[in-house]
């Protein structure tokens, strides 16, 4: 019975596993490889061994880049967590048209980021903007959302916020809903506040959710480009290009394929390191708390 | 019985004979040429292209041409990944800047164009040098694209404007006049208030459209901006900033305009601007939204005429085709010379006298037609895709947005740029 189980579960996971190995742990491989060549796409690679690692510790647009996603996830990370959050626990409760208010949230996810880029390129126009006509009613200058590089890489990280709510919500409303309602009950006879409840029973209880949520926006925030590339294309100045927009530079403007898997090699470097110190802290901070 | 035996025996043999014989005939047939056609159009352009291949096939019936369009960066780098296993499209179409690359990696027949029999006087001048490199002819013209001048109409009447504007001043000038704030007051009267502008003179692309105009204004002072052999730029500085600087004041100096416009030729399809500088692929997109405009030649700001212009052209990629196929190729080459009028209708000017003609037929092409001898290409560079780039942090978008973002000095923008260029040039 036991090794049936096995075979069935080995069947459930083999279709995955299989469209893993071949588009995603295979062509990381290759990329590793083609990392330690000169590979031009035409013609056959040479080995270069770490040249271009080297080159990669001396290229300032590539740390612009770096620097870049980091201010993203400053910005994204924090707000998107706490207003995920806050949305979902406003729409567990008993609400007027919850449902129909958790479907419209959730539709910013599974717009595509280009048509996303696009609607919102239309109200940041300096120029002929929804956002600066407003804020003219108030008496506000003009401001240039996406061709100032103060404002741009903030203007952008809103619509990556606003893209990913809606997803977010739903993991905590799931979370929110898996949390035993007596515990509220029990809670609330000891006199428990509203806050107290939130601290000591809802926060730590969806500490499973929280881990992977910043897990995804971690990746996803590494991982921008499509968005970038039709609101700002990477500027004004470089203040929005990113790590993967950087790399499809490098391999499909400048036709530097191992330059390009060198930049993709340090992505996911960087992913496994930033999420590997996340799971420990969250590691650590069970410890303590258990 | 004997001879009866024998008659049959021969009728079934020649019957078979005849079966076997009409079945080859009939093969030959039934399984067309096939020939791979690339493009990097993705506009309504390539929909014309689509039809006219279509066209094509319903005229020849046994080859079959497979069209394919994509973006031009994404095309060419599958191209390169196709070209080592000979699997490169029989016919490739590209930008005559591109070609350099193309042949100095050896992936261009240099035989087929010639093989063609194709006459220079059949096509414009500019087209045809277009598609030779080191004097030799890998392509077929297809059309020439540059920059013009777009206005609306009714603005151009509801301001009294009689014609559009010939030369620098006038067009600084209409701007100004074009250019209206919330209390109906424009550019140049007293009083305007450049806070709460409601229509903006003119518009024009701020990414790496400020270096295609650069090179159209340094051509107009008799400067040529790029070099086929170049290994650093040679162009006059002081008349490039000259240049960049009349480009620069339309926003910073008269206000008709926008800062950082995102979208002139959407700005242009609502109204929000009255002049557009764009080229002429955008006809079709500003028909359909219902536009009055007109168009006119890039216009003359220093001593001669002269606007930054491209073309399309076909080339043979080298690769694993046979005979039959490269016999198609001719055939469809042959075909595309003759009917290349209809291309017009995608806005661009096609490169041969009979496509022209039929262009002129056609509404608000003539201003572009006329631009054609003065236009300036960029030249087939063997570095093209590094130099001529437009990705984010490239010398192109580096100079435009330092120039129409930020305001900077003209002159300071011309020196950065040119010490970018030559850092790329000089890269191995």
């Amino acid at each position: 019975m036991k090794r049936n189980q096995g075979l069935i579960a080995f069947l459930f996971i083999f279709p995955y596993m299989l469209i893993f190995f071949m588009f995603r742990l295979l062509p990381s491989i290759g990329s590793l490889l083609i990392s330690l060549t000169d590979w031009k796409i035409i013609g056959a690679p040479n080995f270069v061994g770490l040249k271009n690692y080297i080159s990669l510790f001396q290229d300032k647009n590539f740390f612009t880049a770096l620097a870049n996603n980091f201010r993203f996830l400053l910005i994204v990370l924090p707000v998107l967590l706490f207003a995920s959050l806050f949305v979902a626990i406003a729409l567990n409760g008993k609400l007027k048209g919850r449902n129909l208010v958790r479907t419209i949230a959730i539709i910013p996810y599974v717009i595509i980021p280009a048509v996303v880029g696009v609607m919102w390129n239309w109200i940041y126009d300096a120029n002929f903007g929804i956002l600066n006509y407003l804020l003219s009613q108030l008496g506000v200058d003009k401001v240039g959302w996406l061709i100032d590089k103060s404002y741009a890489l903030p203007a952008v990280a809103v619509v990556v916020i606003w893209s990913y709510l809606g997803y977010n919500m739903i993991l905590y409303l799931a979370g929110l809903q898996g949390i035993n309602k007596e515990l509220f009950e029990a809670s609330q006879i000891d006199g428990a506040t509203k806050w107290q409840q939130f601290r000591y029973i809802t926060w730590p209880l969806l500490r499973s959710t929280t881990s992977l949520l910043i897990t995804l926006t971690l990746i996803n925030v590494m991982q921008v480009y499509d968005q970038v590339v039709v609101m700002t294309g990477g500027g004004p100045r470089g203040a929005t290009m990113t790590l993967i927009q950087y790399q499809y530079i490098a391999g499909f403007e400048k036709r530097n394929m191992g330059y390009s898997a060198t930049v993709g090699v340090a992505i996911l470097a960087i992913l496994i390191v930033l999420v590997g110190v996340q799971k420990r802290l969250f590691k650590a901070d069970e410890g303590r708390e258990g | 019985m004997k001879r009866m035996r024998l008659l049959t025996s021969t009728l079934v043999a020649t019957m078979l004979a005849v079966i076997l014989l009409a079945g080859s005939i009939a093969g030959a047939y039934a399984e067309p040429v096939t020939i791979r056609f690339w493009g990097g159009w993705t506009g309504p352009d390539a929909d014309t292209m689509k039809g006219l291949t279509e066209q094509f096939m319903a005229e020849n019936p046994d080859i079959t041409v497979e069209f394919e369009s994509q973006q031009w960066t994404p095309l060419f780098t599958q191209v390169f990944a196709e070209a080592d296993s000979g699997g490169a499209p029989d016919v490739l179409a590209m930008h005559p800047l591109d070609m350099g690359q193309f042949v100095e990696m050896g992936l261009l027949d240099d035989t087929m164009a010639a093989s063609l029999g194709l006459q220079k006087e059949d096509y414009s001048e500019t087209a045809w040098n277009g598609t030779l490199y080191n004097g030799v002819q890998y392509g077929v013209p297809l059309d020439l694209h540059m920059h013009g001048l777009y206005y609306n109409k009714d603005k151009f009447e509801a301001a009294g404007i009689e014609a559009p504007p010939a030369t620098g001043a006038e067009l600084i000038e209409t701007a100004q006049r074009l250019t209206l704030d919330a209390n109906g007051k424009n550019a140049a009267e007293e009083g305007f208030d450049k806070d709460n502008i409601v229509q903006y003179g003119l518009g024009f692309h701020q990414h790496h459209h400020i270096i295609f105009q650069l090179t159209g204004l340094l051509a107009q002072q008799g400067e040529t901006a790029f070099t086929a052999d170049m290994t650093e730029l040679a162009f006059n500085q002081e008349l490039a900033a000259k240049a960049l600087a009349w480009i620069q004041d339309f926003a910073y100096r008269y206000n008709t305009t926008p800062i950082g416009e995102a979208s002139p030729p959407d700005d242009f399809k609502a109204g929000n601007i009255a002049m557009l500088i764009d080229g002429p692929w955008q006809m079709p997109s500003f028909k359909a939204a219902g536009v009055n405009f007109g168009t006119a030649p890039y216009p003359q700001v220093f001593d001669q005429p002269a606007a930054w212009g491209s073309g399309h052209l076909f080339t043979f990629p080298l690769n694993n085709s046979g005979e039959a196929e490269k016999e198609a190729i001719k055939t469809f080459m042959a075909w595309m010379s003759q009917n290349s009028g209809k291309w017009a209708e995608s806005g661009n000017i096609p490169a041969s006298a009979t496509g022209r003609e039929y262009a002129s037929t056609l509404e608000n092409r003539q201003a572009f037609i006329d631009s054609m001898p003065t236009m300036r290409l960029f030249p087939a560079h063997p570095k093209a895709a590094e130099i001529f780039s437009n990705a984010q942090g490239s010398p192109f978008i580096n100079a435009a947005q330092s120039l129409m973002l930020e305001g900077t000095d003209p002159a300071q923008v011309v020196k950065t740029f040119v010490e970018e260029m030559n850092a790329e040039l000089s890269a191995p």
